[in-house]
């Protein structure tokens, strides 16, 4: 008897946890273009109209105008695909661009594209129109490549002005690192003429980035030495983000010293630190590990206007070891970026590298995890994730207050259990700026919930809470709350970074 | 390679230094003994009465008998041909001030309470003693295969003392980093000792002045096999061979110092006759094994351990009945009085835990007890020192030696003796070894883990309905899915993969907890890399097996223990078979990559003809040439730690060293930026002949460079615009000579190899090996052929 109650309980938590797959792909739905393990990567000649292999080891990707999409690989080459939108079997290929090392981002611009090779930022152009590119130019250069594989050059992407963008990667070992290292470990700005214009420093591994709606860049870093979990971080100038390799760079930004750094190389809980190092920038969003994501990687913006449901202005931030796609939300406060991250999307076939919006909304999802591992039954692939039209109930907003937090929700919420004191717990933890791999979650504590003031069209939620730290990750769990159709959160943490309480409301 | 350097030659100059300053004038001052473990400690009753790593690593219990077998004395070294090994002047000091001498011995002055001239006879005397043994024959190292002894190199033993892990326990070089952090900075900090999973303070054990110690050879010896000499077995074998003992003996010693042979002119048979007598009575033979018949000599009789003992005697420092001294601290004379008043019966974890106080595990690894007391682990200051062979980024687990909580309930009882016994080392990406110990110090440590580990139903295999074939097979598919990606199966593994080897598992791992493990990583091993491949309890891979994690996690091990006789997981057979060879077999192939002798930025092309040229792109500089097969793009395009390619064929021909394109100076120059000019990118001919135009220049001039094959070499075609007055074009550069054909100014024979011609409207000039033509006024073509 013991036996089938706890037989019976297995199978209603696995029963629950296949609905809460099953739910996200109610709301967003994961279309396989091209997986490694795909039926019609052995039985259907179409797969491949060349005879060439295409290996779809996505690294940068971008949307074309004309529904086509361009696609640069591992292996050094960009592909074009096009006829995306029907049978997956009819999508024909072709070879744009090769002998491209190590592409690590793609955009298009005024007939050209461009990517970030290891040592350079090239515009790569098809000047007789045949298809295939015939001028590579280099247009910016400089930068250190001692040679260790884990050198990456990520980019380009453009701001506001339209200057080009790179994040630069770490080596990997420190006594590896004592060659040409010039730069590595910033994010460098890119003039119309070339010129390097470093901007920011303290990267490790930042390995996606991109433009919130106001031009301003953002980068992930994963947590590694120095980085406690992965982070979000705004690239702007004389900010230090805490990985301190990069300083050795003859640099004429306001950083601090290589050893201002060292000297807490032990470990001082980051809110600690942050007084104790010159310009040490807290990132806008920590993610926690492994409760959102645990390798963050590109950073999209939801710019499609609702097309692609109701977070519009948000960004969406890859996961490479989990597969996933997670989402970001962020406010100013004191004129800084800070905001709360949410699981957003799981389920993907390999990790998740790269992510572009095409014209009618839908996500590009491009997949590569060679050398590394991931969720997932493939190695590499191209999918595509749409919006089915119905709305998730979804923490949209997290903000914070001077005396707690607001959420805004995607649809009302019910008001008895939205009322109920018992529906949110809170918690808030920081960790530690220290040379060793990661940090624990530290100095956690217990936020308790005093009031809550419930919106008349129920679309916000506004909790008094007691305990609040600056310089904190508070972990919001909304486990029982319901939507007025009686649905549960869809995901119900939200992780806000809370470096500075809001003074004002 | 220069910091390093600069390291060991400081390291050097230090060594030097404190020789000036400490021998023989003796200044230091006395340092408690050392037990690095102790100083680990986790406090509470539930690890009992410490003291006892006390009874046992001062070696109390040699002379006072304890009825309670676990308290083994450490005892010291064995003085069998002590004098072949040690210099005696050395000896003399040790015995004169054994805590001054060497710092933290666990050695009493057992001479203390004699007046100074007396001390020294006694010493001379029992010199001549240990001097008399010569049962041993002293046979220096010799060569092996590995190299040879004497050919030792300091930088070298820097680098290992600095990696393989005896840096767990002893002090890294002054110029490390954090090295000159102590405790109080790292405190200040709000770091040391905060929870389980922050860095600890570690104390080191102190290095004696080995230079007036050990010869070279000597020192070799001891680090080859500290066991050997040493049977306590603290210091433990750290798995070296001849060469590598050798360069950290030299590293240690700061030079290589020569044997010093015991005087041979027969000893006074009176010293030693006296020397043999003090031997006993002076107690040493309580601690010291040495080869000689002490049958004659009355052995004095010490009282047993007894409570009654906590006053008076060795414990106290002002004592007048006191004849040996400790220098022992106020808070060990405590812990002391304490074990030996309440002679309490420890349990099995107490023991435990003693145990590995006593051996100094906790320098290296962590324990996370049962009541969630953590112990040990690498130390804050020496954490970097710890690192992947290679610079594999794994995460610490990588590099820091594994946590031992749960290794009872993890590791079969006879994989613990194995790896204990110096076997199965599964980790060949982490620098640090796992060393070798004496049985007295891991004697019934795999009995004890198992016994405070233990967890119940904790099976030894995993079983299934399913039938065994389709059970496997399912296994192999779900280890391709996620497994081969960081681990090697088999010794197998995809290119670049270093991760821990996964064959057999039940040779070595418990099933349940194997099962625990994979269901949720996080749950052994905090923080772990390793992903949760059934996130939420959900099977990642719902198609085999319809999704029962519990089945799969049952092929999963099926698989792997059967995976000697079974068929390799399908990315395993595919890495095997891959074939990345670039062959140009219809129009040129070109690569970007990372190039041996051509650098970071390289751009390798390819012909059909069978003969290829690399240039590279950073300093503008035409580098290589030769002919046959092209490149292996494996490196660049597969493997994750992307080896710099090299030339598959032959004939190779370096063609400059130099920029392409430059005003002549003092010296050509060699980087781009000196030259003033930049590379621009290149154009590609159109398909099928693709073949690449390289353009370089700077705002005044502008120059395309092409290279196509032709019969035996390679015909390039230089076209310069705009200001070209003054600018010159590099076509070879020679090792050794240059030779112009004849009264020709067009032909050129470089290191008797390469025949180098130019068009007759540009004239071949030379200086320094450098080979190249002056450039006319105006726009112009160069074109240059080369032959080989």
């Amino acid at each position: 008897m013991v036996r089938f109650i706890l037989f019976a309980f297995l199978m209603t938590l696995l029963l629950q946890s296949a609905y809460g797959q099953r739910r996200e792909n109610d709301y967003y739905r994961l279309e396989t273009i091209v997986s490694a393990q795909a039926k019609t990567h052995s039985r259907d000649k179409r797969w491949r109209p060349d005879t060439k292999e295409v290996v779809l080891e996505v690294t940068g990707m971008t949307a074309l105008d004309d529904d086509r999409l361009a696609v640069a690989i591992r292996k050094g080459e960009i592909w074009i695909l096009s006829n995306l939108g029907g049978d997956p079997r009819n999508i024909e290929y072709s070879l744009f661009a090769d002998a491209l090392h190590d592409p690590m981002g793609l955009i298009y611009r005024d007939g050209t594209f461009y990517t970030a090779q290891r040592a350079e930022l090239t515009a790569i152009r098809d000047t007789d129109g045949d298809g295939y590119a015939d001028e590579y130019s280099n247009v910016a250069s400089g930068w250190g490549v001692t040679g260790n594989y884990h050198e990456y050059t990520y980019g380009p992407k453009l701001d506001q002005q339209g200057n080009f963008w790179v994040t630069l990667n770490m080596g990997m070992g420190e006594h590896a690192n004592n060659g040409d290292d010039l730069w590595r470990g910033w994010g460098i700005k890119i003039d119309g003429n070339g010129n390097l214009i470093p901007v920011c420093s303290g990267m490790r591994s930042p390995s996606g980035f991109g433009a919130n709606s106001h031009g301003d860049m953002f980068f992930t870093d994963q947590q590694g030495n120095w980085i406690a979990t992965c982070s979000l971080h705004h690239m702007r100038e004389d900010s230090f983000f805490g990985h301190p390799w990069g300083l050795r760079s003859p640099h004429q930004a306001k950083l601090p010293t290589t050893e201002e750094v060292e000297s807490v190389a032990a470990g001082v809980p980051w809110p600690n630190a942050l007084p104790k190092i010159t310009n040490l920038k807290p990132p806008a969003v920590w993610f926690p590990y492994k409760k959102v994501g645990q390798s963050a990687t590109d950073v999209v913006l939801d710019n499609t206007t609702g097309k692609f449901g109701p977070f519009t202005g948000q960004l969406f931030i890859g996961e490479f070891r989990l597969s996933e796609i997670n989402r970001v939300f962020l406010e100013r406060v004191a004129g800084e970026y800070q905001g709360a991250c949410f699981r957003f999307r799981s389920g993907f076939d390999s990790a998740v590298v790269r992510m572009d919006f095409n014209k009618d909304g839908q996500m590009y999802v491009g997949l590569t995890n060679r050398g590394w591992s991931s969720l997932g039954s493939s190695s590499y692939g191209l999918q595509r994730l749409v919006w089915t039209g119905r709305m998730p109930f979804e923490i949209k907003e997290m903000r914070a207050k001077p005396d707690g937090f607001e959420l805004e929700f995607t649809k009302p919420v019910d008001q008895d259990t939205a009322r109920n004191l018992k529906s949110y717990r809170m918690k808030n933890y920081t960790y530690l700026l220290q040379a060793k791999y990661g940090s624990p979650e530290i100095l956690t504590e217990k936020n308790s919930i005093r009031d809550i003031r419930v919106s008349e069209d129920g679309l916000t939620v506004r909790l008094g809470i007691d305990g609040l730290r600056e310089g904190f990750v508070h972990e919001l769990n909304c486990i029982n709350l319901k939507s007025n159709d009686g649905e549960p959160l869809l995901h119900p943490n939200g992780y806000y970074t809370l470096n500075r309480i809001p003074q004002v409301d | 390679m220069d910091s390093r350097n600069l390291k060991y030659k400081r390291t050097v100059l230090n060594l030097l230094l404190i020789q000036l300053i400490q021998f023989p004038m003796l200044l230091a001052e006395e340092v408690s003994p050392t037990i690095p473990g102790m100083m680990r400690d986790a406090p509470g009753e539930y690890f009992g009465q410490i003291g006892n790593v006390l009874l046992t690593e001062l070696s109390c219990t040699a002379c006072h008998k304890s009825g309670n077998h676990t308290l083994q004395p450490k005892g010291g070294p064995v003085l069998t041909g002590i004098l072949h090994r040690v210099q005696p002047e050395w000896i003399h000091q040790f015995l004169k001030n054994p805590n001054t001498t060497k710092p933290g011995t666990t050695m009493p002055d057992v001479l203390d309470h004699l007046p100074a001239v007396q001390k020294t006879k006694v010493i001379n005397e029992l010199l001549a003693f240990l001097g008399s043994s010569k049962k041993t024959k002293y046979a220096p190292i010799k060569e092996d295969k590995n190299g040879d002894p004497g050919a030792s190199n300091a930088e070298r033993g820097y680098d290992l003392f600095h990696s393989v892990g005896c840096v767990g326990c002893h002090d890294p070089d002054s110029s490390e980093k954090f090295h000159e952090l102590n405790k109080e900075d790292f405190e200040d900090n709000g770091v040391v000792g905060a929870g389980p999973l922050l860095s600890e303070w570690a104390e080191s054990v102190p290095l004696p002045n080995l230079f007036n110690k050990y010869s070279h050879d000597a020192l070799t010896k001891f680090l080859l096999n500290p066991g050997h000499v040493r049977p306590a077995g603290r210091m433990p074998s750290l798995k070296l061979n001849v060469v590598e003992a050798a360069d950290i003996a030299h590293y240690l010693l700061g030079e290589k110092t020569v044997v010093t042979r015991p005087p041979t002119d027969a000893p006074d048979q009176q010293l030693v006759a006296q020397g043999k007598v003090h031997f006993v009575k002076f107690g040493c033979i309580e601690c010291h094994q040495l080869e000689e018949d002490f049958s004659q000599i009355d052995r004095p009789v010490y009282r047993p351990l007894a409570a009654e003992m906590i006053s008076g005697g060795c414990l106290e420092i002002n004592s007048a009945r006191r004849s040996i001294k400790y220098p022992l601290t106020s808070q060990q004379q405590q812990l002391l009085k304490s074990a030996i008043s309440d002679q309490i019966p420890e349990t099995t974890e107490q023991l435990l835990h003693r145990k590995l106080v006593a051996g100094n595990c906790y320098a290296c690894h962590q324990r996370i007890w049962k009541n969630s007391e953590s112990v040990g682990g690498v130390g804050a200051r020496r954490f970097s020192l710890f690192e992947t062979v290679g610079h594999v980024d794994f995460g610490d687990e990588g590099r820091i030696p594994p946590p031992l909580s749960d290794v009872g309930a993890k590791l079969t009882e006879a994989a613990l003796t194995d790896i204990l016994a110096g076997k199965r080392d599964i980790r060949p990406h982490m620098q640090a070894r796992m060393p070798l110990f004496t049985e007295q110090v891991t004697g019934g440590l795999p009995t004890l883990f198992k016994r405070v580990d233990s967890v119940e139903n904790n099976t030894t295999d995993l079983f299934s309905e399913i039938d065994k074939k389709e059970l496997i097979e399912a296994g192999r598919q779900l280890v391709d899915k996620g497994c081969v990606q960081c681990h090697a199966i088999n010794g197998k593994r995809m290119t670049g993969v270093v991760g821990v080897e996964m064959g057999q598992p039940g040779e070595r791992l418990q099933a349940g907890w194997f099962k625990e493990f994979l269901l949720d990583p996080n749950s052994k091993r905090p923080r772990t890399r390793m992903p949760n491949f059934f996130p939420q309890g959900n099977a990642s891979v719902p198609q085999i097996l319809n999704g029962d994690i519990q089945q799969q996690v049952t092929a999963i091990w099926t698989y792997l223990n059967h995976s000697k006789t079974s068929e390799l997981p399908d990315k395993l057979l595919a890495d095997e078979q891959q074939n990345f060879e670039l062959k140009p077999n219809d129009s040129p192939i070109r690569l970007r990559t990372f190039m041996q002798n051509v650098g970071t930025r390289a751009m390798a092309v390819g012909f059909p003809q069978r003969i290829h040229y690399a240039y590279d792109l950073k300093e503008l500089r035409l580098a290589l040439a030769w002919k046959g097969r092209f490149l292996d793009a494996h490196g660049t395009w597969f493997d994750r730690f992307i080896p710099f390619a090299a030339p598959l064929g032959d004939e190779q021909i370096t063609l400059t060293q130099g920029v392409a394109l430059a005003r002549p100076g003092q010296s050509w120059p060699t980087k781009a930026s000196a030259a003033g000019i930049r590379y621009l990118g290149y154009r590609l001919a159109k398909p099928p002949d693709t073949v690449p135009t390289l353009r370089f220049g700077n705002d005044q001039i502008e120059a395309t460079d092409t290279l196509l094959p032709i019969n035996s070499g390679l015909k390039r075609t230089v076209v310069v615009k705009g200001e070209t007055t003054g600018w010159a074009l590099l076509l070879a550069t020679a090792r050794e000579t240059a030779k112009l054909v004849g009264d020709s100014d067009s032909v050129v024979i470089v290191d008797q190899r390469l025949t180098v011609t130019v068009d007759s409207g540009h004239l071949l000039k030379m200086k320094d090996g450098q080979v190249y033509v002056l450039l006319r006024p105006g726009d112009q073509s160069v074109e240059v052929k080369y032959q080989w």
